[in-house]
């Protein structure tokens, strides 16, 4: 049950480093992009940076989902003591 | 644990007591008894249950799921694949915040990872990819039916 709640601890804490790390890449290539776009000479739109939402939304997902399979696991555990 | 086993083979092989009687050489009374627990077969009946069934005498008698011997073997155990998946993930999920921390703190790094990527997809963008790729392989191996 220790691994259990270990786990568990750790895929939360992942989860939440992963949505900050998110929100801190997508502006910064939002403004990165929109700076290109106005005075770089680049073509693709400041909304491109949006598509770093898919590989961090995913592994905020799973990771809330594996935390939430082991919270059940450490619970059931605990309710078989 | 033994009645539970004479009974569950029984039924799997299509048989009533009578034929199953039949076929070992004693009553359906007799059958009857070692299905309800009254009573245990001598072990010369034992041995021809166990032969009859394909089964080996210690699983017909310790109550561990009895298999036929021309059944397929069990399959590999998942807790194997299920580590190999949460380690997948974890190594996903951290490789996704060296890649945001590299952009963010080193974009210097992040462009030269850029200009050495012979493919279309820029290689902080292919890094982004693994990442997601890693997590999600790793999700599929640890939710799969076990």
């Amino acid at each position: 049950m220790k691994t259990c709640k270990a786990l568990r601890a750790v895929f939360l804490t992942l989860a939440l480093l992963l949505s900050h790390t998110m929100c801190a890449v997508v502006a910064y290539r939002w403004c990165a992009l929109l700076w290109c776009g106005r005075y770089g000479g680049c073509s693709a739109p400041a909304g491109i940076a949006f598509l770093y939402l898919i590989p961090y939304g995913a592994g905020i997902a799973v990771c809330l989902l594996l935390a939430l399979f082991f919270h059940k696991r450490a619970g059931r555990g605990k309710g078989n003591r | 644990m033994l009645s539970e086993q004479i009974y569950t083979l029984r039924r799997k092989s299509g048989l009533s007591q009578e034929q199953l009687a039949e076929k070992v050489g004693v009553s359906r009374q007799a059958v009857s008894k070692w299905e309800t627990g009254a009573s245990v077969p001598e072990l010369d009946k034992l041995l021809a249950l166990s032969e009859f069934f394909g089964v080996s005498v210690e699983e017909l008698t310790s109550g561990a799921p009895a298999r036929r011997e021309d059944a397929p073997p069990p399959r590999e155990t998942p807790v194997l694949w299920s580590r190999l998946g949460i380690a997948l993930c974890l190594a996903g999920a951290v490789l996704l915040l060296l890649a945001g921390g590299i952009l963010l703190f080193a974009p210097s790094a992040a462009e030269r990872l850029d200009a050495s990527s012979t493919v279309t997809i820029s290689g902080s963008g292919m890094l982004f990819l693994l990442a997601a790729a890693a997590v999600a392989a790793g999700a599929v191996l640890f939710f799969r039916k076990k």
